[in-house]
């Protein structure tokens, strides 16, 4: 029998599967996207870079805008090879970081409503709240910031933030501890998760998995890590690193990355130094080719952007996380029941608006 | 011509309904004044009948949304009705009855239909045969009197199954025929250590009547002497009632809505009403096997303990859906099967030793007068 | 595994007893942040001097320079409106386009989420409600949720 999982479905997302079913037992899965294409890839090709920033944004903008701007922005600088100040990075990188918290957090809160948990769904978002609330006082949008610019940032932190944030990150330190007792202890939750869709280290490396996906794999890669971008050289932090690949090591990595967040964000908002926080750029890139990457909330995120000497890219190739790791779902997914598809499916983090750009 | 055969049709008509009066009179007029009668109208309408569940299912239908609401820290309803939105399951009641009622193209229809009512029926059946309690010397506030009462319960119970899978299999709905398997599954794999649990007890209390066990324990409940059995009781309760660790053939995020998926309207709302009216029965149960049923101390009248004492179970029942997530259909049934059947038999073992190595131990703890 | 079990109930019956996390929204409101990127104003259509930046940086085509009795000035179309704010970014005029913190933007009718300069000059309707101040926002949530 063919059971279709989505694309209205209470948890499908914007996604469709196509499952074929012997009674509650999964034979096989078969990915349908494109629901939410909305050709951003071709929409930049028509616009200047400045207009371009809130347009890439929305490739995964109620996640994870910040990181998602700072690949593009990063791959523009490369070609303009412009200096950027330093406050500039660390105010990118203090965004970054909080986004990626917020980003984990709305993962969880997903991850715990597919094996049909709403206490944490509720929690998660109150968390959520208050980071989305340190953003608003940052840039004014709650969501989609677009705050980055080439050659720096468009707002300074403002007066006060260190203190409001400090208070709110002790507060979600204490909150992290609930979360575990709560969920990762908590026994159904553990049985629903342990031992499902494990991926082996090589098999993860072999479907081009990334991210936290591929750190649960026991792989210990993180471009943060490997290829520091802005001045994650400078901080210190440990990238968390599993063994079992199943889901709960996946959600387990969230958990711990979460942690070393709040840490990175604390050093940052200790060691921010003074000075400008953005330098003029010319609206025209000159011609040639670049490449960037940047660590996403949910792994890897690459930007291959063609310049031809005008102010608009000639092309740009978007490689998002999700789209990867999307690949390791119908292997992941044989003889396996019903129950576990949206475990394993909210386990993995795919957004559709990721999947589809 | 015309007048005389309307005048002979009107006489006719009439000698029929002053016939169908007279009929009434002899027989059911002597009804009419006599106590029994009226009695069992209360019963039956007021309580425990029906105005005794509808106003249960409102009551706990918002102190669950609002109680869950605390524990995620939100507010719950808020608007409708004089405080705390009480008021907000009569407004959810009046929506339900407004809208379509929607039957599939390709639905059985006749199934389709009757399912719903039928799993009403069902549920509120099994509330006729429940003891509510002394309310005079030698006589017990209960609708239909019978000695058979627990059984007759159980048996209500293990109809539900059966109707659940009409109502999947009629909807022609893949989601809701796979709800309903489920359903099947999960329902039939935890009768069988439910009813092991009231075995124990009937043997402790040497009767299958509820009267009769609920009266043995008045010294000590069967609650402290048969703990075991209360655990693997309420666990499989929950089970039955289909309430949140083991909500697996309603699971929203896997199969939509289960079996109830293709229904709207009024037809859904039998399907809550018969899932809050179970429940009522269930806590009902688990209150007079385990928990002394409405003995209590004197300054409340038993009716109340009795119901106290359900509500107070159904907290607990409430508490699941905010403690833990669902469970696996295997998982499930692993528990049930290898888990606390065993269990279920091991108090069943341990009351025959009890009951053959110390004959005299039911007189003694007052479980036998 | 019976603590497994059993502390999640304990946890949610702490947090029956804890203060709720939610505002009573259409009653009592949080004020928004002062950078709070809310909807467009023209602070006035005199200080607008027509150079048509806005509609030329704007990623939507949202804003349309039109004329307004012998001048240019920038009417918005609120459907399109991302609210990146380029085109605040862009203005070269001070007293020309900023943000306001409405963000309750529902109209009725489409042709209404058109704003024309003179509208677009117009600042936005306050409705009559507590807002809870801005120096408590973070002391409330913490306070309602802490231990």
């Amino acid at each position: 029998m063919q059971v279709s999982w989505g694309p209205q479905h209470p948890a499908s997302g914007h996604l469709r599967f196509i499952l074929d079913v012997d009674g509650d037992s999964v034979l096989n899965l078969e990915p349908d996207v494109g629901y939410t294409h909305r050709g951003i890839e071709k929409l930049t090709e028509n616009r200047t870079y400045l207009q371009n920033i809130p347009v890439v944004e929305r490739i995964n903008s109620y996640c994870d805008a910040t990181n998602t701007v700072l690949g593009y922005i990063e791959v523009v600088e490369e070609l303009l090879e412009c200096e950027v100040p330093e406050r500039a990075r660390f105010i990118r990188v203090i965004m970054a970081e909080m986004n990626r918290i917020a980003s984990h957090l709305y993962w969880l809160c997903l991850m715990s409503i597919s094996v049909g948990f709403e206490t944490m769904l509720m929690w998660t978002m109150n968390e959520r709240e208050l980071f989305l609330d340190l953003f608003e006082m940052i840039t004014g949008a709650r969501i989609t910031y677009s705050a980055l610019r080439p050659g720096g940032v468009r707002y300074d932190i403002p007066h006060g933030f260190e203190e409001v944030a400090t208070k709110y990150l002790n507060h979600f330190e204490r909150r992290l501890k609930d979360y575990y007792k709560m969920i990762f202890e908590n026994s159904t939750f553990r049985l629903r998760t342990i031992g499902v869709g494990s991926i082996s280290s090589s098999d993860a490396i072999k479907l081009g998995l990334v991210g936290p996906c591929l750190r649960a794999s026991g792989v210990a890669t993180d471009v943060r890590k490997d290829e520091p971008y802005e001045v994650y050289q400078n901080f210190d932090f440990n990238i968390p690193v599993e063994k079992a690949g199943d889901a709960y090591a996946r959600s387990l990595i969230r958990f711990h990355e979460m942690e070393e967040s709040v840490s990175i964000i604390r050093q940052a908002l200790r060691s921010i130094p003074e000075g400008p926080i953005r330098k003029r750029v010319p609206l025209v890139v000159p011609k040639g080719e670049a490449y960037s990457r940047v660590e996403a909330a949910r792994g890897e995120l690459g930007y291959y952007l063609v310049a031809n000497g005008t102010d608009k890219p000639y092309r740009l190739k978007v490689s998002t996380p999700s789209f990867r790791n999307m690949a390791a779902l119908p292997y992941i997914t044989r003889n396996v029941t019903i129950a576990d598809i949206p475990a394993i499916y909210m386990s993995l983090d795919l957004i559709p608006l990721d999947i589809d750009r | 011509m015309e007048w005389k055969r309307s005048f002979g049709l009107l006489t006719s008509i009439l000698s029929f309904f002053a016939s169908l009066a007279l009929i009434f009179l002899n027989f059911i007029g002597p009804l009419l004044f006599s106590l029994q009668f009226y009695e069992l109208i209360i019963k039956v309408a007021v309580f425990p009948g029906l105005m005794y569940i509808s106003i249960f299912a409102i009551l706990i239908i918002w102190f669950e949304r609002k109680f869950l609401a605390r524990v995620h820290l939100r507010i719950g309803p808020l608007h409708v009705g004089p405080m705390m939105g009480i008021l907000q399951p009569i407004a959810d009641f009046l929506k339900l009855m407004g809208k379509e009622i929607i039957v599939p193209d390709k639905a059985h229809k006749i199934v389709y239909n009757l399912a719903p009512i039928a799993v009403v029926a069902v549920s509120c059946s099994s509330i006729a045969f429940m003891p509510f309690g002394w309310v005079a010397p030698g006589k017990n506030w209960v609708i239909y009197e019978t000695p058979y009462n627990l059984l007759i319960i159980l048996i209500l119970f293990t109809l539900h199954p059966l109707i659940i899978i009409a109502a999947g299999w009629g909807s022609n709905n893949k989601y809701s025929f796979i709800g309903a398997m489920r359903a099947a599954f999960q329902l039939l794999a935890y009768e069988v250590p439910m009813v092991f649990c009231i075995a124990g007890v009937a043997m402790m209390a040497g009767s299958l009547d509820l009267v009769r066990i609920v009266e043995s324990q008045s010294k000590i409940w069967f609650g402290v002497v048969e703990p075991l059995g209360l655990i693997v009781f309420f666990i499989s309760m929950m089970a039955e009632l289909i309430r949140r660790p083991f909500d697996i053939p309603v699971a929203e995020q896997e199969i939509v809505f289960g079996y109830p998926t293709e229904y709207s309207g009024v037809q859904f709302m039998c399907f809550m009403m018969a899932e809050y009216v179970n429940l009522c029965v269930a806590s009902l149960l688990l209150a007079g096997l385990f928990l002394g049923g409405w003995l209590g101390p004197a300054f409340l009248p038993p009716i109340i303990w009795f119901i106290i004492k359900s509500l107070i179970v159904c907290l607990f029942v409430i508490m699941g859906r905010a403690t833990w997530p669902r469970l696996r259909m295997d998982q499930l049934l692993r528990v049930g099967w290898s888990l606390l059947i065993p269990l279920a038999i091991l108090q069943i073992v341990i009351v025959l030793l009890l009951l053959l190595i110390f004959p005299t131990f039911p007189m003694w703890l007052g479980f036998r007068g | 595994m019976v603590t497994s079990i059993l502390r999640p109930l304990s946890m949610a019956f702490q947090h029956v007893f804890r203060r709720t996390f939610t505002v009573k929204y259409p009653f009592k409101v949080l004020k928004p942040a002062e950078r709070y990127r809310g909807r467009l104003m023209l602070r006035s259509i005199d200080g607008c001097i027509g150079c048509g930046l806005c509609s030329w940086v704007c990623p939507t085509k949202a804003i349309l320079v039109v004329q307004e009795a012998e001048r240019k000035a920038p009417s918005l179309d609120l459907g399109r409106c991302c609210m990146c704010g380029l085109c605040v970014e862009i203005c070269p005029s001070p007293l020309a386009l900023t943000f306001t913190s409405a963000y309750e933007l529902c109209e009725y009718d489409k042709e209404r989420l058109i704003y024309q300069p003179w509208r677009l000059s117009q600042p936005p309707a306050e409705p009559p409600r507590e807002y809870v101040r801005v120096k408590d926002i973070d002391e409330k949530r913490l306070i309602s949720h802490g231990r």
